[in-house]
């Protein structure tokens, strides 16, 4: 059972959740943190990290004296991240999306398939919590292959598991979102919090996945959000008032379902639901 | 040519630092500016500054696959040249997922029938509104569209151009989240870079990489503490940092549990009174004074 | 600088040739200024609308076309390399530069390199 934690903005209390369902589903459950720009889900559960590998993506490589200068990489290449000065290649590493066509096409074989890391996947223990971190690399721009592969790198028994995900709707999301059985929507009941929601639900419905929701610091706003949800049959799983408890605990770095009732049973309402929907 | 406007871009690493509000507090309190959210994934600076919006104007990024089932034989050599997942079987012949294909051509090199065509792709939208006293520009990117730097480049570019005609000597712009592709568009040739930090471990995180982003292009950067009295050490922290990496502390809004509320009512902090309106009038009067530098 | 040499301007505007305009990769165009014989023309540099790369891209048209020698205020990193690698010079002048003053100062030898 996989469930993605995504929101179409930051800071509406993903991560608060995520791990505060892993700490509700105990030893055994797997949370995966994806969102790898700014992965800070180790920061409330604490984990023992027990490997630590970095993470490559392809990227071609000359092969010194073969480039006759025919300039075929360069021209297929979609992403300009090759260009050929004389017999000589130069790859932009930055810019290459790992499609291989440069080593398809060029007919000297002058390309090579090589590895270039663009970050560190951490995996560890919290009290029995299995714990993945994607981290990328400062200055690396294309956050995809890493988020696919953190995903997919829980151990094949952990369940759940719980995937937080990079806010917004970008490329980072979808594929954090690509692997879950169903996608829970973290927001608020604010203009703001529907305009967010909106959006993460319509990548939702273009990838075909179910959702549900859990509305945060419910208290604050408006009906709008629930009647937005109901209009559209969206599950509405828990409602988590504002209290600056919960704001404290987590700014001293804890699992929030520890010190919060209402935040425990928003965790524990968040399993029951895919446990009836998935099983 | 006129002289450049003066660029600042506020940061925060992550999302909910209340860096929206605080955009918004300044563009009302500085008038006749050029606002741009560059949070073009999730942009909501528009909620909060009224005005009347322009006509959408498309933007156009990249090309997307299309197979022609009429033409397509089924042979699969198309999905075993994507790198990206974005070829698969439906109903006997080959489809493009289109919200993965990343337009590398791979797999029109690999067809035998030429059944791949390219179309260029619509990513997204933005759009000029006239506010009271200014101008905002803001964009829609779609779903799963990762041109989002360059969509900022444009709607920047945009917000020059307006800057430029109309006279106005200050561009302030609502920068992205993450230290991605997004950020190095909207960072790009800034005066000055302004982190929205919080005092929490995730927020003393997101403003040291945000800070090591701002030194890796050659930008100054400077730190507003928010919420700073939510945790008196972890203000402490952020200030300690700051110390080391010679980076100024522009300010400290202090928490407001009023605050939340009035943006829920799409309300900036701004003619509530108070201690955070009273920071915030102050931020703007520091940054005004460095602008005149 | 000898007179052998082909100077790459980028331009603001293709119709407007009077001026360096204020960025290399994503310039729309680029006029470029045979210094020996004076003959000029102006190539449109379509990797200004690139998604990303607009600065190899660019380096790569103007090489192409027989540029030796880049003139801007500021090189993005990639074009730096890839002008560099493609055995071009590069040389700094201001955003808005007259382009007869340029022209002036690199017969003269005057263009400040880029190092």
């Amino acid at each position: 059972m996989r469930i993605a934690f995504a929101s179409g903005k930051g800071g509406t209390g993903k991560t608060m959740m995520a791990t505060s369902v892993a700490r509700v589903a105990g030893p055994g459950a797997a949370y995966v943190d994806a969102d790898v720009e700014e992965p800070n889900g180790h920061l409330f559960l604490h984990p023992t990290v027990e490997r630590e590998t970095r993470f490559a993506v392809d990227l071609p490589e000359p092969v010194p004296d073969r480039c006759d200068g025919c300039r075929l990489c360069q021209q297929h290449c979609a992403f300009h991240a090759i260009l050929v000065a004389g017999t000589r290649v130069l790859v932009f590493p930055e810019l290459c999306h790992s499609c291989d066509v440069c080593v398809d096409v060029c007919p000297r074989d002058a390309l090579a398939v090589g590895k270039m890391e663009t970050g560190t996947v951490r995996l560890g223990d919290a009290d029995g919590i299995f714990v993945v971190e994607g981290r990328l690399d400062v200055g690396q721009a294309r956050a995809t292959p890493l988020i696919g592969h953190v995903t997919r790198a829980a151990p094949p028994d952990a369940d759940p598991v719980l995937i937080d995900c990079p806010p917004g709707t970008s490329c980072a999301a979808v594929s954090s979102v690509e692997g879950a059985d169903l996608v829970v929507l973290v927001t608020e009941p604010t203009p703001f919090g529907l305009h967010d929601l909106e959006l993460a639900a319509e990548m939702c419905r273009e990838l075909g996945k179910p959702v549900a929701a859990v509305i945060n610091r419910a208290d604050l706003g408006d009906e709008a959000v629930r009647n937005w949800l109901a209009e559209r049959g969206i599950p509405l799983l828990a409602e988590i008032p504002f209290d600056r408890g919960i704001a404290e605990t987590y700014a001293a770095g804890g699992v929030v379902a520890d010190r919060s009732v209402a935040v425990r049973r928003a965790a524990e309402a968040v399993l029951a639901h895919a446990r009836r929907e998935l099983s | 040519m006129t002289g450049d406007p003066t660029r600042i871009a506020v940061f925060s690493g992550k999302g909910g630092t209340g860096k929206t509000t605080l955009v918004a507090s300044l563009v009302r309190l500085a008038g006749r500016v050029v606002a741009v959210d560059c949070d073009v994934d999730a942009a909501n600076l528009a909620l909060l500054v009224p005005g009347e919006d322009g006509p959408p104007t498309p933007f156009v990024a990249g090309e997307k696959a299309r197979i022609d089932p009429d033409a397509c034989l089924g042979c699969g050599e198309c999905a075993d040249a994507c790198s990206f997942g974005a070829v698969v079987p439906d109903a006997g012949v080959y489809r493009v997922r289109q919200v993965f294909c990343e337009g590398c051509r791979a797999c029109g090199l690999a067809c035998p029938t030429g059944a791949i065509r390219y179309e260029p792709d619509t990513a997204g939208t933005w759009r000029v509104r006239r506010t009271p006293e200014g101008w905002l520009v803001h964009a829609r990117l779609g779903i799963a569209q990762d041109n989002s730097g360059k969509l900022v480049s444009e709607v920047r570019k945009a917000a020059d151009r307006i800057a430029a005609e109309e006279g106005i000597g200050l561009v302030l712009i609502d920068g992205p989240p993450g230290v991605g592709c997004p950020v190095h568009a909207a960072i790009g040739g800034v005066d000055l870079a302004l982190v929205v930090a919080e005092p929490t471990p995730a927020g003393h995180h997101d403003m040291e990489r945000m800070l090591e982003l701002a030194r890796h292009f050659d930008i100054p950067a400077a730190v507003l503490i928010n919420k700073h009295d939510l945790s008196p050490p972890g203000t402490r922290r952020i200030e300690e940092t700051c110390a080391r990496l010679g980076v100024p502390v522009l300010g400290r809004i202090p928490f407001d549990p009023a605050v939340p509320g009035r943006m829920a009512q799409g309300r900036t902090p701004l003619g509530g009174g108070g201690e955070v309106e009273r920071s915030i009038r102050e931020i703007h009067a520091a940054l005004a004074e460095r602008a005149a530098r | 600088m000898t007179t052998a040499e082909i100077l790459a301007i980028p331009l603001d505007a293709d119709d407007r040739q009077d001026r360096m305009g204020a960025r290399f990769g994503r310039a729309p165009a680029f006029l470029l200024v045979d210094l020996g014989s004076g003959a000029r023309r102006v190539v449109p540099n379509p990797g200004s609308r690139a998604d990303h790369g607009a600065g190899p891209a660019a380096a790569g048209i103007v090489a192409e076309e027989g540029a030796t020698v880049a003139v801007a205020p500021h090189f993005g990193e990639r074009a730096t390399e890839a002008l560099r690698a493609l055995g071009l010079r590069l040389a700094h002048a201001s955003a808005g530069a007259p382009v007869e003053e340029l022209i002036e100062a690199a017969r003269a030898g005057a263009l400040p390199a880029l190092r």
